[in-house]
């Protein structure tokens, strides 16, 4: 957020060249344990707390209120359908006479789902695709990033919309999906952090006393780029959130009895204009609260990774 | 120049075939064999195999994408099964009414992101930043088609200045004689784009107000008009064109989804519906237009960034 104009330190991350001026207020304090310091910078960021505490608030809502809030989801209720909040059922019923409140937690424990197992799938093909370019490098890394191009200048969504046609409907295969066309922006930044990686001292000294290529992808770069990556992974389950929406509003989310958040907000769509609010806003509030609360994460992981890169 | 350009056309060349092979397969496997699609569930085994024949279905797939290659490279995308017309001749209806969607859209977009995050990174952490920036935050968090359900709530259904019932005409033309129709999908599709846009304008904004030059313009005596239009603005944009030409994806995308939302009769609105019908032509024909779209976009966006900047060395 913050651009401070910094002196220039005599080589970005070299050992023993932190800037030793400025933020005194962290200068009393000694630590140097990587993990702390990002800890310790996230939970002052007011904001990336905020994220933390929705996406606990949901997660809770969506996992655990079903257990509270006892709804019959499976069987239609055509006697009580598009019914106004009341008492009996806090946010309404939709069109088929489902509680909203518990369709609400049914959507979001599967959009939920199919975000994070998206972007971890994502992630672990993208860090082995760009570790292994970056590495190896010459022809091989050239082979290996024109397939990134190609594949990202085809529209991601019409790609996951063709194949989740034929394949999609339940978690488990919209996950895959998802993760398995959303690994390209994960390949390219970990690649980009291996080649700065792959000249510095401690990699070298791995080579020369023998380290075979997957021991320094395992043992040296994968681990000195994970902060790149963990920050990455935040946006991709956002990402990933935005699209099972996306494909659920086209009607191609996962199917009966199962439910995402949008297909619940297509479902809906016509319920506007006749009036029923409570069909749409509270299912698009969520999902608008969700993605914005992994990407505040994401913002405040960043932030804090690249102070204790500062810092170290 | 020449080197370069060359360069540079040769690699979009690679990777226009890649798209082509990658798409083309993609569609092969999740469809192998058109006939029992186009001829219906109760075609019996022996007409679905004489179909698949007759048009060179079930020869190997590398000749069948041999033969397509070839045809696209002709300019003809094949048959509509469910149509019964030409890909090219729906294409031609259809085209004009989603460029015209996505460049209004874009155009609009750019005129407001633009001078918003100059704004922003000029009154750093105002009253008018630090709305704009929460602003762009949720927005930028929002799916479009929110967007656009959100406008149809408040300007169509509360307000009612605007009709929540889009033209069905399919020319332009037809379309724009109901022009005040178009006004919310564009500002749909804009809303979203403006969020990124912006965010990435005030960022560059703020990278070039921490550049030397900047001071040595105040020093100069400039006044910060002077030091805005001719210093920061000029730099400040320059990445907003490689961004531009990146997000052409995240357009069409958008465009699919509003087609749908408002039913607007485009090509996005067409890939939707043959998806269900599994028109694979259709599906096959987009896919690549789109891609084929962003490798030039981007391909522009380089080509125009090297003439606007000539700091950029052309290797």
């Amino acid at each position: 957020m913050t651009t401070v104009i910094e002196p220039i330190p005599a080589g970005p991350g070299g050992p023993g060249s932190g800037p030793a001026s400025s933020d005194a207020g962290d200068l009393s304090t000694v630590t140097t344990v990587g993990w702390k310091l990002t800890l310790r910078e996230f939970m002052s960021n007011k904001l990336a707390v905020a994220g933390v505490a929705i996406l606990v608030f949901f997660i809770a809502f969506c996992f655990l209120g079903p257990l509270v809030y006892h709804t019959n989801q499976i069987d239609t209720d055509l006697l009580n359908t598009n019914q106004a909040p009341s008492g009996s059922n806090p946010l309404g019923t939709d069109t088929n006479g489902f509680d909203v409140l518990g369709r609400l937690m049914l959507g979001g424990q599967t959009s939920l789902e199919i975000g994070f197992i998206a972007a971890v799938i994502a992630t672990i093909i993208g860090t082995l695709w760009g570790a292994v370019a970056g590495l190896i490098g010459g022809l091989i890394d050239a082979a290996l990033m024109r397939v990134v191009d190609i594949l990202l200048s085809i529209p991601f969504l019409l790609v996951v919309l063709i194949v989740a046609h034929r394949y999609g409907s339940n978690i488990w295969n919209l996950s895959l999906i998802l993760g398995v066309f959303s690994w390209l922006v994960p390949a390219r930044l970990v690649r980009g952090e291996v080649l700065t990686l792959r000249v510095r001292d401690f990699v070298s000294a791995a080579r020369t006393m023998g380290g075979s290529r997957t021991h320094l992808i395992f043992r040296h770069l994968i681990p000195n780029a994970m902060g790149t990556v963990i920050v990455n992974i935040t946006f991709q389950i956002a990402d990933a959130i935005l699209a099972l929406a996306a494909l659920g509003y086209l009607n191609f989310g996962v199917h009966y009895p199962d439910t995402d958040w949008g297909s619940q907000i297509s479902d809906a769509q016509d319920a506007l204009s006749n009036g029923y609010w409570w069909l749409v806003f509270p299912v698009g509030a969520a999902l608008v609260l969700v993605v914005m609360a992994f990407n505040l994460i994401g913002d405040g992981l960043r932030d804090a990774v690249d102070v204790r890169l500062r810092k170290r | 120049m020449a080197g370069y350009l060359i360069k540079r056309l040769a690699t979009a060349i690679v990777v226009v075939f890649g798209i082509t092979l990658v798409t083309f397969l993609m569609l092969h496997i999740v469809a192998p064999s058109p006939g029992q699609t186009v001829l219906g569930p109760k075609a019996s085994q022996a007409a679905i195999r004489a179909y698949n024949h007759a048009n060179g279905f079930d020869r190997p797939w590398y000749e069948q994408f041999g033969t397509y290659l070839n045809h696209v490279l002709h300019g003809n995308f094949g048959w509509s099964y469910k149509t019964n017309q030409s890909v090219n001749a729906i294409f031609a209806e259809k085209a004009p009414l989603s460029a015209f969607l996505s460049g209004v859209s874009l155009i609009v977009a750019v005129a407001i992101a633009m001078p918003l995050g100059i704004y922003q990174a000029v009154k750093r952490n105002s009253i008018g930043d630090i709305t704009a920036t929460t602003l762009a935050f949720v927005l930028y968090s929002m799916p479009v088609f929110m967007v656009a359900l959100l406008m149809i709530q408040v300007f169509a259904l509360s307000l009612g200045w605007v009709d929540p019932n889009v033209s069905q005409d399919q020319s332009l033309s037809g379309a724009l004689n109901d022009w005040k129709d178009l006004i919310l999908p564009i500002a749909a599709l804009a809303t979203t784009a403006v969020a990124s846009y912006s965010r990435y304008q005030r960022s560059s904004s703020l990278d070039v107000l921490a550049q030397d030059f900047i001071k040595v313009a105040r020093a100069k005596g400039l006044s910060n008009r002077l030091v805005y239009s001719r210093h920061l603005i000029r730099n400040a944009s320059l990445p907003m064109i490689t961004l531009i030409g990146l997000s052409l994806p995240a357009l069409i995308a958008g465009n699919v989804l509003i087609e749908y939302a408002f039913n607007i009769n485009g090509l996005g609105l067409l890939f939707v519906n043959s998806l269900q019908n599994d028109d694979y032509n259709v599906l096959l024909g987009y896919t690549l237009l789109t891609a084929v779209l962003t490798v030039v976009g981007n391909l522009i966006a380089d080509l125009a960034l090297t003439v606007s900047d000539p700091r950029i060395r052309l290797v």
